[in-house]
């Protein structure tokens, strides 16, 4: 080893002993992969159901001032055969005053969920869900209730 | 087209007039229009007919007319046999279309519950709104508990059916026409109001003494307009299906259920 080499050694560790340089920043390290990330889905279901289940609520002396697009929604029969037999859905289509202490508890705390006009849609599937003015036309609704399936 | 609507009766059909089964004419002077409790006098705005066609073919592509959700769901019209009770069937249908409309189970219903206890278990004629108040009052039982024609029978009047009305009851209805100071084109064109609105109706139709449940309003093929009705006696299709051509579709009496007790029906 010459003398400028033997210079240049003395001044690295020099360098290495005042801290100047960082020794593990030059030596490989293994790699350490990221911990997993954990996706928390939040509730957005506006009352408990396991299953689909879908409430509508409406003010049924106030049908003249609907749209009959979404006046036909009340009594689609293909909007009863897509939640039945294709969604395999629970759902009940209710005045605002309709007594509903002998149905299923699941659809009275979905008649409970805040309304802020009529006529109003509640939906739950687990922990999604959806609490909205009521769509305005049949192809809309399934649209909408497809979402959640 | 037609044989879908049933029987079409105008003034060419051959349905003698007065021989219904069971309709006594509601007495306008004795209960007036809008004067039941509960039964708000209809309020809603009559559709223009311009806008009836637009509409019915819409309620079709949708389908959205009672007749196919009824039909959908096996809901077939009542059969009221050789009874008098066509007033207590007619109105009573109306409740189980209601339930089909909130999706309460499917449940048959006895007229014989009601027209059994109004008329003290004799077998003689009602109009609607007497069958209407008892099932605001008071509700129906299911067939399993009480035939649907066993109007004289009182022995099924029992705990079991007292228990079981207050699930099969009307919570709210309209008393839609009068026939004191209104005339047949306007009584027409408000229970083609309620039908277009989704409203099943229990229709008297006094030229035959007849109550009958109107579920639609129609386009006939001749392009008139009809009323399709479910029909528990006289005058109708093997089916039990007949349709009102407008010389003939007029009610004297129209009282339109729009909220019933939802319960499981068990």
């Amino acid at each position: 080893m010459n003398d400028a080499w033997k210079l240049i050694l003395g001044v690295l560790l020099l360098l290495v002993a005042f801290g100047k340089i960082d020794v593990p920043s030059i030596v490989p390290q293994p790699v350490v992969p990221p911990p997993p990330v954990v996706v928390i889905e939040p509730d957005t279901s506006p009352f408990r159901s396991k299953g689909l289940t879908i409430l509508v609520v409406e003010d049924s002396s106030q049908r003249r001032s609907l749209p009959q697009s979404q006046v036909n929604i009340f009594t689609s029969a293909a909007i009863r055969s897509h939640l039945t037999n294709d969604l395999k859905a629970e759902f009940r289509f209710w005045n605002v005053n309709t007594d509903g202490a002998m149905d299923k508890p699941v659809f009275q705390d979905a008649a409970k969920v805040k309304r802020d006009s009529l006529p109003w849609i509640v939906i739950a599937h687990g922990k999604r869900g959806f609490s909205g003015p009521l769509p305005a036309s049949v192809d809309d609704f399934i649209a909408l209730v497809d979402q959640y399936k | 087209m037609s044989d879908d609507l049933g029987l079409i009766i105008d003034d060419e059909t051959d349905v003698p007039g007065g021989l219904g089964r069971g309709l006594i004419p509601r007495n306008y002077d004795d209960i007036p229009h809008g004067a039941l409790p509960y039964a708000a006098p209809m309020d809603v705005e009559i559709i223009p007919r311009t806008e009836w066609k637009d509409r019915i073919r819409q309620r079709e592509k949708d389908r959205a007319a009672l007749r196919m959700l009824c039909a959908d769901a096996g809901l077939t019209p009542k059969d009221q046999g050789q009874t008098n009770s066509c007033w207590a069937n007619g109105a009573l249908h109306t409740v189980e279309i209601w339930r089909l409309i909130q999706n309460q189970p499917l449940v048959r219903l006895s007229a014989a519950s009601i027209s059994g206890p109004i008329t003290n278990y004799r077998d003689v004629g009602g109009w609607g709104a007497q069958a209407v108040e008892y099932l605001v009052k008071h509700g129906a039982a299911p067939e399993s508990l009480w035939p649907n024609t066993a109007v004289t029978a009182r022995q099924h009047n029992t705990t079991a059916v007292e228990l079981s009305r207050r699930q099969f009851r009307i919570d709210e209805w309209y008393d839609v026409v009068t026939t004191n100071g209104m005339d047949a084109r306007e009584r027409f064109d408000r229970q083609a109001t309620m039908l277009l609105l989704g409203y099943p109706c229990s229709g008297a139709f006094n030229w035959m003494r007849h109550l009958v449940t109107p579920l639609d309003l129609v386009v006939l093929p001749n392009g008139g307009y009809g009323v399709f009705c479910h029909n528990s006696g006289y005058g109708r299709d093997r089916r039990g299906f007949t349709t009102l051509t407008e010389a003939k579709g007029a009610p004297d009496e129209c009282l339109c259920p729009r909220s019933v007790t939802a319960s499981l029906g068990v």
